[in-house]
């Protein structure tokens, strides 16, 4: 009996969840039968589990429901916004029930008004209506039976089952790791090195398949949001609608609980303070309607979830005004940030810009606790304001809670982990860019003109440098933590750059704040992974936000003054250069195996796409080679270089060069004369193929339904030449060049200047009218660009 | 009378005894990396297969001094409170029954052990004491240096 109890108790909380947005889509289109179906199914299975297991209370409250929702299936009572909300009240109490039902809690006991408020829909209607259960529950049993069986069936499974099958296989890595290892070792033969190679895809299959059963669909967050909103519009008398999208993305089960508080917090502040009264809205001159529109999208390793409202957006000089008075800034402060600091000082705990503190939001406890839960989870929080228009909230997200993009550090002579994201970027101590000053005691280092505080790794640990790396140099990593200020740790070296999965250390460990939790990477040696806030307070920092406004605006201040910046490299052949910063999108080493020389030209092939490679001079047959990854914005090439040295800034004039094709001209780095790389001869050649694609060059083919040669060999010439091809007679109109082979047509736009006639002989002399030989590639292709020079 | 399991192993030169269920096994500790600046009790962390376990320098609770963990010293791991810690110990002897009712309450720890004694029992006619292990890792509230 205890069984079936429980099963009941999972199927109504699934089919519960299931059925939210139903309900809040049911109320919008009340006689939509779909959906007035699928809550009586609801009901009359509640109401038939419970009969049958003897509990009373929920029996009466779906028993009421269902005479109602029978009622109006059958169409003696009109579904009205009234009646919808007391079955909502009816269906939220066998919710709680439900919870109840397995906590043991009890719960007061108030049905009657409930049903009660129920029965009044059915107060003229003979009580011999409440129809006959029996005789229904066969039909609509075997109804939902039917619907069942096209889904995927799944099972439950307990949370500490999974957990320990995720352990096992880590294990499982982590021993696999060690078996190759011990192969190395010994002179294996080649059958051993193959079985462990199958053995090692196998594991690493499995894992990933676990990784999988982690991951929930996003909708399990979602779904239960128009409910929400639904309550807070009614409540507030507002009318909003909400739009979701992308509820397919799929996240760790663990950040999905994370994210109910905030994405809630953010759902009520953005239908409370955002979405104006329906008369405000009208004379802003936007519709009566509020919108909001969630939507959950997966870029790379991150979740980004944008929720966008067309409210009236945050007012910056109120926020102004009360971060004065609640003495978070002063006037003259606030004059001088940034829209974008402005903007910040919202998650200013105890700040609030809503006029009269409702029952829904406004008390100042707000967006500091949103943002504080997701920087837990390792997110980050952005504001798009357009004051009067609305609010766009970005919330990016790792992946995984559990998988973070992390460096390995040596302090002495133990490792480290960080957090990438913390990290800005990473200076060697030699680097003639870093000079080391120091201010009463206080050590400081400028790097690039930008002063940082810094203390090396030991010092803040307490533990002895390591008697063998003394004199070498060390690396400074200037961090900038998610609170407080920007500054420079020092260390050792930089070992790796690996994902690490963190776990959580004991209390006792993370009691001095120095420590985000520990990692186990594969050489199976435990690591412990710092926290970049506490490094900063154990330095002595100030844990606020405050002087990293300071440092912000002083940066952008900096970035105006200061010339752009260059990359400074040593190219293939060789020789020092250097190249715009702004057309870098990121370095990268690539496999020689994605090199090909294709098409007449070197080729990289990465993230899907194919990108030509410059200046590649060929290397051994295995391997990595330094690229630059260049962008002017739409197209993307690869610039091979032999190292990459730093960056400096474009300081006073850029002198001509004598090959402008090649060098935009001479720049100074350091003290040196380089030559700064012209990046257009890059993008030129591919450009020039891109260009043409537009819809004034577009190629028009005539040609029978069943014509092989225009397919197959007039189009593709055309398209490698860089024009748009179409077969399509709707494009004729806006085709710049007509082609056809048909002499009858030919006749008809003899006056159409965009035609040209092709001819099947070499010879003209057969043809009634000018035409070109239709294997004439080059001639074809100079024609095609004498007529659109004519209509330019 | 009721007996329980109870681990018997040696800390700090006495005998100790760990109710068994509180046990999940009892390892050599490979490779302990050190913790810089936390709890004096904290010895360091270590990998048990793939988790990541604190292992604390029990005897330090007892007698003030560190005590260096170095490869291969016995632990006891446990669970508390979601985490797993390795307690140090100096050697294991046996699981035996221990009937707690048998303790005599006339005798009380010493002062340096009364914190993490439960009871007092005797087995085979010698005094253990019984440990209480969520003591020994909630912390003694000894500041960060």
């Amino acid at each position: 009996m205890d069984d079936l109890i429980e099963d009941f108790i999972a199927e109504t909380r699934e089919t519960l969840e299931a059925l939210t947005s139903q309900l809040v889509e049911w109320e919008r289109r009340p006689h939509d039968r779909a959906l007035l179906d699928s809550v009586f199914r609801f009901v009359h299975t509640v109401k038939g589990s419970c009969g049958f297991l003897s509990l009373p209370r929920l029996l009466r409250l779906s028993h009421a429901a269902e005479d109602v929702l029978s009622a109006a299936r059958d169409g003696h009572v009109e579904v009205s916004a009234d009646l919808v909300t007391a079955v909502l009240a009816v269906i939220d109490r066998v919710a709680i029930l439900t919870e109840a039902l397995e906590s043991g809690a009890s719960v007061y006991d108030d049905d009657d008004v409930l049903t009660g408020a129920l029965r009044q829909y059915l107060g003229d209607k003979p009580t011999g209506l409440a129809t006959d259960p029996v005789g229904e529950s066969g039909d609509v049993l075997a109804h939902e039976d039917s619907q069942l069986r096209g889904k995927t069936r799944t099972v439950r499974v307990s949370l500490a089952l999974l957990d320990n099958l995720m352990s096992g296989v880590s294990d499982m890595v982590l021993a696999r790791n060690e078996v190759s290892r011990q192969l190395r070792k010994v002179n294996s033969n080649a059958d051993l090195a193959l079985s462990f190679a199958r053995l090692s895809s196998s594991v690493a299959e499995l894992r990933d398949a676990v990784g999988m059963m982690r991951m929930q669909h996003i909708d399990k967050l979602f779904s239960a949001l128009p409910r929400l909103v639904r309550d807070i519009a009614i409540e507030l008398g507002k009318e909003i609608e909400l739009r979701i999208d992308g509820s397919e993305v799929e996240v760790d089960r663990e950040m999905i609980e994370a994210l109910r508080d905030p994405l809630t917090h953010i759902l009520r502040n953005a239908a409370d303070h955002g979405i104006e009264s329906a008369d405000e809205r009208r004379a802003a001159g936007k519709g009566p309607v509020g919108h909001i529109c969630i939507s959950a999208r997966q870029s790379g390793n991150q979740i980004i979830i944008d929720i966008v409202d067309d409210g009236r957006g945050i007012n910056v000089d109120k926020l102004g005004i009360r971060a004065v008075a609640a003495n978070v800034t002063t006037i003259g402060e606030w004059q001088k940030m940034s829209l974008r600091s402005q903007l910040n000082t919202i998650f200013t705990p105890g700040l609030s810009t809503a006029d009269s503190v409702t029952s829904i939001s406004g008390r100042g406890v707000g967006m500091d606790v949103v943002r504080n839960n997701l920087q837990a989870i390792g997110g980050t929080i952005e504001l798009e304001n357009h004051e009067g228009h609305g609010l766009k909230i970005t919330l990016r997200l790792p992946l995984t809670l559990s998988i973070i993009a992390g460096l390995s550090v040596r302090a002495g002579a133990q490792i480290f982990g960080i957090a990438r994201s913390s990290v800005v970027e990473m200076v060697s101590t030699s680097n003639p860019n870093a000079i080391f000053e120091e201010l009463g005691g206080r050590k400081i280092v400028r790097i690039r003109n930008k002063r940082y505080p810094y203390k090396s790794l030991e010092e803040i640990l307490g533990i002895a440098h390591d008697a063998h790396t003394a004199g070498e140099s060390r690396t400074l990593i200037v961090m900038r933590p998610a609170v407080g200020t920007t500054f420079v740790l020092e260390v050792a070296a930089v070992i790796d750059n690996e994902e690490l999965v963190v776990k959580p250390g004991a209390p006792l460990l993370m009691g001095n704040g120095l420590f985000a939790g520990t990692s186990l990477p594969d050489n199976g040696r435990p690591m412990l992974l710092l926290d970049a806030s506490g490094l900063g307070t154990a330095m002595g920092l100030s844990a606020t936000d405050k002087d990293d406004r300071e440092i912000d605006s002083r940066a952008d201040a900096e970035r105006k003054s200061n010339g752009p910046s260059a990359l400074l490299f040593i190219a293939t052949d060789g020789r020092k250069q250097a190249i715009r910063l702004s057309a870098i999108e990121r370095m990268e080493d690539i496999d020689v195996a994605q090199i090909q020389y294709v098409g007449g030209r070197t080729r990289v092939s990465a993230d899907g796409g194919l990108y030509d490679l410059w200046e590649y001079e060929s290397a051994a047959d295995d391997g990595l080679v330094k690229v630059l990854r260049l962008s002017d914005g739409d197209s993307t090439c690869y610039l091979a270089v032999s190292d990459v040295l730093d960056i400096f800034s474009i300081a006073g004039d850029i002198m001509p060069s004598a090959e402008p094709e090649q060098h935009e001209g001479v720049v100074y780095a350091f003290g040196a004369p380089v030559e700064l790389r012209n990046m257009f001869s890059f993008f030129e050649t591919y450009d020039r193929t891109r260009r043409n694609r537009s819809s004034d060059a577009l190629c028009f083919i005539d040609c029978p339904e069943d014509s092989q040669w225009e397919r197959t060999i007039l189009a593709p010439l055309l398209t490698a030449s860089g024009y748009a091809v179409s077969f399509d007679e709707h494009d004729q109109s806006r085709a710049a060049i007509i082609l056809q082979r048909d002499v009858a047509k030919a006749r008809e736009r003899a006056t159409d200047p965009r035609t040209l006639h092709l001819r099947d002989s070499n010879h003209s002399l057969t043809e009634p009218i000018a035409s070109i030989y239709r294997y004439d590639g080059v001639g074809l292709i100079s024609a095609i660009e004498e007529k659109l020079a004519a209509r330019a | 009378m009721t007996y329980t399991l109870y681990l018997i192993a040696d800390l700090a030169g006495s005998r100790v005894a760990i109710e068994s269920s509180q046990v999940e096994s009892v390892v050599h500790v490979p490779d302990v990396v050190p913790v810089p600046m936390c709890d004096p009790s904290i010895a360091g962390i270590f990998a048990l297969r793939s988790r990541v376990l604190t292992l604390v320098d029990t005897q330090f609770h007892i007698t003030g001094v560190q005590h260096a963990a170095h490869k291969g010293t016995l632990a006891v791991v446990t669970e508390i409170a979601g985490h797993q810690y390795g307690l140090l110990v100096d050697k294991v002897h046996d699981v035996v029954p221990i009937a707690v009712e048998q303790a005599d309450s006339n005798i009380r720890p010493p002062a340096a052990w009364n914190r993490y004694v439960d009871h007092i029992a005797t087995h085979e006619g010698e005094l253990v004491m019984i440990l209480n292990t969520d003591t020994l890792v909630s912390g003694q509230t000894v500041p960060a240096a």
